[in-house]
């Protein structure tokens, strides 16, 4: 048995329909839709937006950057470097001195297999020594650059190689 | 107590034909919104699905399994670019499936289409709504690629942002894939319509300089140019200029002319092929 608020909406609908206009209950479930639909849009919408200012962080220009090689800048990578081992310091110089609060992007390969590449944006944990993740998963030779975007001066990369034992 | 002669089929009550037009496109808009929103979930995850899987196969896996494409520093310069085409065919394939799909089902199964051209409203308003629908629904596809652009990939995408090609070309981009839709939807029978994906949206996609950019294909100067029907090849290099700085694209001036006149192509021969379809 119908109780007495689904009577009532059932007398608006009626009434509704003879005025020519859409049945009330039919437009709330729209009404509904199209907030949710809204919603989903605006989330869509902030998620763009922090994307976007992900996306043009500066910070990520170092690996896509056009660069000259400049022979003045010098890298090399410290401690062990081994299979399987993640992290690693990285030395950038630039005529001998520290480089410091530059935006470094290490892009390194084993040498003849330039599919095996990997890359990482680095941080400074002291003056002109950075952190890098990059995992290398085969012994040998690799080969690869470091691009420097120091503050005011146009990105500038070296050559870095070594031997993963 | 005044008895009303007002009701559903009062004819005393006319309204203009723009009036009516204008009433008739918020309805179907509206009932539109209201069939998305009982398969939002299914249309959400048709929309993240195919650019994450690009995204994730092409910038994240590749690169850890040693098969970057484009090899030491050139990973992050192929991410960088991928991200333009990606947000272009993201657009393009909703257009194709969301109209064109939709269109096929209503005209060769359920028939909804042809309720709505006997209502007093020109083919066009329906057409019309047809593609608002469609470029609202693709413009969403669009803001999805760029979080997963941003949190995928293993090597770093870099973009920057031209806002005023982007804010231009975005909406300009949905329309002319809605009308592509619009003209695909009016040309299948749901007989053909499997087709719609591997006759149309796979060459249009892998000949749409998504994973490449147009210039490159100096090389091969016959597919260069025969690969300018392919209006993908215009937004996918629209949105290269839009987001990728130093990458070499098509110019502007070819971009804009080319996506204005495949939008007014497509929805004239969507509008026709709907007229078509529905008179005949």
């Amino acid at each position: 048995m119908a109780d007495d608020s689904t009577l009532v909406r059932e007398a608006a609908s009626r009434e509704a329909a003879e005025q020519g206009q859409a049945d009330p209950r039919v437009r709330e479930r729209q009404t509904k839709g199209v907030r949710r639909i809204l919603v989903v849009a605006a989330l869509a919408a902030a998620a763009f937006a922090l994307a976007i200012v992900t996306l043009s962080d500066d910070a990520r220009r170092g690996c896509v950057a056009d660069a000259q090689r400049d022979p003045t800048y010098q890298a090399r990578l410290l401690g062990p470097i081994e299979v399987e081992k993640s992290d690693y310091e990285l030395e950038v110089t630039h005529d001998g001195k520290p480089v410091e609060g530059a935006k470094i992007c290490a892009s390194v390969a084993m040498r003849g297999m330039s599919g095996m590449a990997v890359s990482d944006l680095a941080d400074e944990v002291r003056p002109g020594i950075y952190t890098v993740s990059i995992i290398l998963e085969m012994s040998g030779a690799w080969k690869g650059n470091i691009l420097i975007t120091e503050e005011g001066k146009p990105p500038a990369s070296t050559p870095l190689t070594f031997n993963v034992s | 107590m005044t008895a009303s002669t007002a009701g559903p089929f009062d004819t005393e009550r006319t309204r203009s034909v723009r009036g009516a037009s204008w009433t008739a496109f918020r309805a179907m808009l509206l009932r539109d919104f209201t069939i998305l929103d009982k398969r939002l979930p299914q249309f959400v995850a048709g929309t993240v699905m195919q650019p994450l899987m690009l995204v994730f196969v092409l910038t994240n896996l590749f690169p850890r399994i040693g098969q970057a494409v484009g090899g030491g520093g050139g990973a992050s310069r192929f991410s960088s670019l991928l991200m333009a085409g990606i947000v272009a065919q993201t657009i393009i394939f909703i257009g194709i499936f969301s109209v064109g799909t939709e269109m096929v089902r209503e005209l060769g199964v359920t028939g909804e289409v042809e309720d709505r051209i006997l209502a007093p409203t020109p083919i066009f308003v329906v057409a019309a709504e047809k593609i608002v629908s469609g470029g609202l629904q693709a413009l969403f596809g669009a803001m999805v690629v760029f979080p997963i652009g941003a949190f995928v990939p293993s090597t770093p995408v870099y973009l920057e942002v031209r806002p005023i090609v982007l804010l231009t070309l975005t909406p300009l981009a949905c329309v002319t894939a809605a009308a592509l839709g619009l003209t695909m939807g009016a040309r299948f029978s749901p007989g053909t319509a499997s087709y719609l994906f591997g006759v149309v949206a796979l060459p249009l996609s892998f000949l749409g300089a998504i994973f490449y950019t147009w210039p490159s294909l100096d090389a091969v100067p016959l597919l260069q140019y025969a690969l300018l029907v392919n209006p993908l090849v215009y937004a996918s290099e629209g949105f290269r200029a839009a987001l990728v700085a130093g990458e070499p694209h098509l110019s502007l001036f070819v971009v804009y002319p080319a996506m204005i006149v495949s939008a007014v192509v497509f929805t004239v021969l969507g509008m026709r092929g709907l007229r078509e379809r529905v008179l005949s």
